[in-house]
């Protein structure tokens, strides 16, 4: 399958964009925007003071490929089994849309995850600008949601795309933490 | 009635359908499931589905003066804050609007509201006809990303007819995501998931623009969104011929085919680029095959014209 890579320079020498990235990018930034609110959840979940902006962590280039994860594991799965809730002792995690992003020398990468029961529930990839495929990290997401914690197993052969994700995971849940 | 008329094998008897259809946007939504006899979060997850058409609508709505975009469109000359659920269409409808060089352009709620598309189907309400001048164009529209904030730069109307459909067909179909086979048909346009059940792909029929009982071409495909528009969907409220889809160029409906129908994965992106190429016709192909996207157009003359690609669509 072709991949389509982001690009939008502004001003002269502009490139078209990939419009399937771009779209995937919007869909899923709104739907973990969306998540809680859609289940019913109390508003006072959200931050408060934010009722736009859930991600108020934009670092880094404004435009970014942001791969659409495609397989299930990289997806909101609320229905598997849910091992224990975020086990960090001494550290609660407030209910809520979180986003955080990790640099490396490559590039980096930023995730938008939504914590909720203290659980991570869902985990996107939001946006994805390093020098290498994203395509070799989409994995990440899922196993974050399968061991609730950001020690994950880096991917073989993108060791310093998956240190940004943890990183990115990281600063998204010190702000759940806050 | 459906532009696209799906065709399921019912001799499937490892899964059950589950359906239901709601009205959103003017249109019949309808949610179809299979899942297995004795599954009960199905019903739930059809029912978030539809929550997603609520929010978007909710949100984007221009014929709703309590909507967040009606509320933007009243914000000139300064920066307003505004939700995900608003931001992020707006963003992809202005890329779009940047690629075709404005063949699509969110800024047309004007033209539209003047050429009598002002009705909420809902309350049976007419939205205003504001009297500004017709030479906005989506440049007009600012956005600051790290803010989340939209700037007018002059009084326009945003009408974000072109993706919202699209967007909300995703974002329900994210909900439908750990099911097998799902198919999402709001008003002709098109979201599968999975193949379909009974096994091979989904069959969908392209209907005839002038006659609908006729189809024009029968596509099988799986995990991806169909997307017509089509001049004969609603016809201009005020009397002359003319139909909903503007060239924002000219402010007139356009006219250079009566239907385009693009295949793409997401549906937000079929959407705006079914709403694009039918403003462009046929000289839409160059952009939608340099963004891997499959096309077919029905000329006023009947004739069919389709992207390179189209052909491995075809059943």
């Amino acid at each position: 399958m072709k991949r389509m890579k982001f690009h939008l320079r502004r001003g002269a020498g502009k490139v078209s964009p990939g419009l399937l990235a771009l779209g995937s990018s919007v869909v899923l930034t709104a739907y973990v925007a969306g998540w809680l609110h859609v289940r019913q959840l109390p508003d006072e979940a959200l931050e408060a003071g934010a009722p736009s902006s859930l991600f108020a962590d934009t670092s880094g280039p404004p435009i970014a490929s942001a791969r659409a994860p495609e397989t299930t594991a990289a997806r909101v799965t609320s229905g598997t089994a849910i091992p224990d809730p975020l086990a960090t002792p001494g550290v609660v995690y407030r209910d809520g849309a979180y986003s955080g992003s990790g640099e490396n020398v490559h590039g980096g990468v930023t995730v938008g995850i939504v914590i909720a029961g203290g659980r991570i529930v869902s985990a996107e990839i939001t946006r994805c600008f390093t020098r290498y495929p994203c395509a070799e990290i989409e994995s990440l997401p899922g196993q974050l949601l399968e061991r609730q914690s950001a020690r994950l197993r880096y991917v073989t052969g993108a060791t310093d795309s998956s240190r940004a994700f943890v990183k990115a995971v990281e600063a998204a849940l010190a702000k759940a933490s806050m | 009635m459906n532009e696209a008329l799906i065709a399921v094998d019912h001799d499937v008897t490892a899964a059950r359908r589950h359906s239901q259809v709601r009205v959103f946007m003017d249109t019949a939504v309808s949610v179809n499931v299979w899942a297995r006899v004795g599954d009960t979060e199905v019903e739930a997850a059809i029912d978030r589905a539809f929550t997603w058409f609520g929010a978007i609508e909710g949100t984007c709505s221009r014929f709703d003066l309590r909507s967040e975009l009606a509320r933007l469109s009243a914000t000139v000359g300064r920066p307003a804050q505004v939700s995900a659920l608003l931001f992020e269409p707006l963003r992809f409808a202005l890329a779009v609007a940047e690629a075709t060089g404005g063949a699509f352009d969110p800024t047309v709620g004007d033209s539209m509201a003047q050429r009598g598309f002002t009705r909420n189907y809902r309350t049976g309400e007419d939205v205003a006809r504001s009297a500004s001048c017709e030479d906005t164009c989506y440049r007009d529209v600012v956005l600051d990303e790290s803010r989340h904030e939209v700037t007018l730069v002059r009084p326009l109307t945003l009408d974000l007819g072109g993706v919202a459909k699209g967007m909300a067909l995703d974002l329900a179909g994210q909900e439908l995501s750990g099911f097998q086979h799902y198919v999402i048909d709001a008003g002709g346009d098109l979201l599968f998931g999975g193949g379909d059940p009974a096994g091979g792909r989904w069959c969908v029929d392209i209907r005839h623009p002038r006659d609908p009982d006729a189809i024009v071409r029968t596509l099988r495909v799986r995990d991806t969104a169909v997307c017509t528009s089509g001049a004969y969907q609603r016809p201009r409220p005020d009397g002359p011929s003319g139909h909903h889809l503007l060239d924002p160029r000219t402010r007139d409906s356009a006219m250079r085919v009566l239907s385009a129908t693009v295949i793409a994965q997401r549906a937000i992106v079929a959407d705006a680029m079914a709403t694009a190429a039918f403003v462009m016709g046929p000289d839409a192909r160059p952009l939608l095959e340099a963004q891997g996207l499959d096309a077919c157009f029905v000329l006023p003359s009947f004739e069919i014209v389709e992207t390179c690609g189209f052909e491995r669509r075809l059943g």
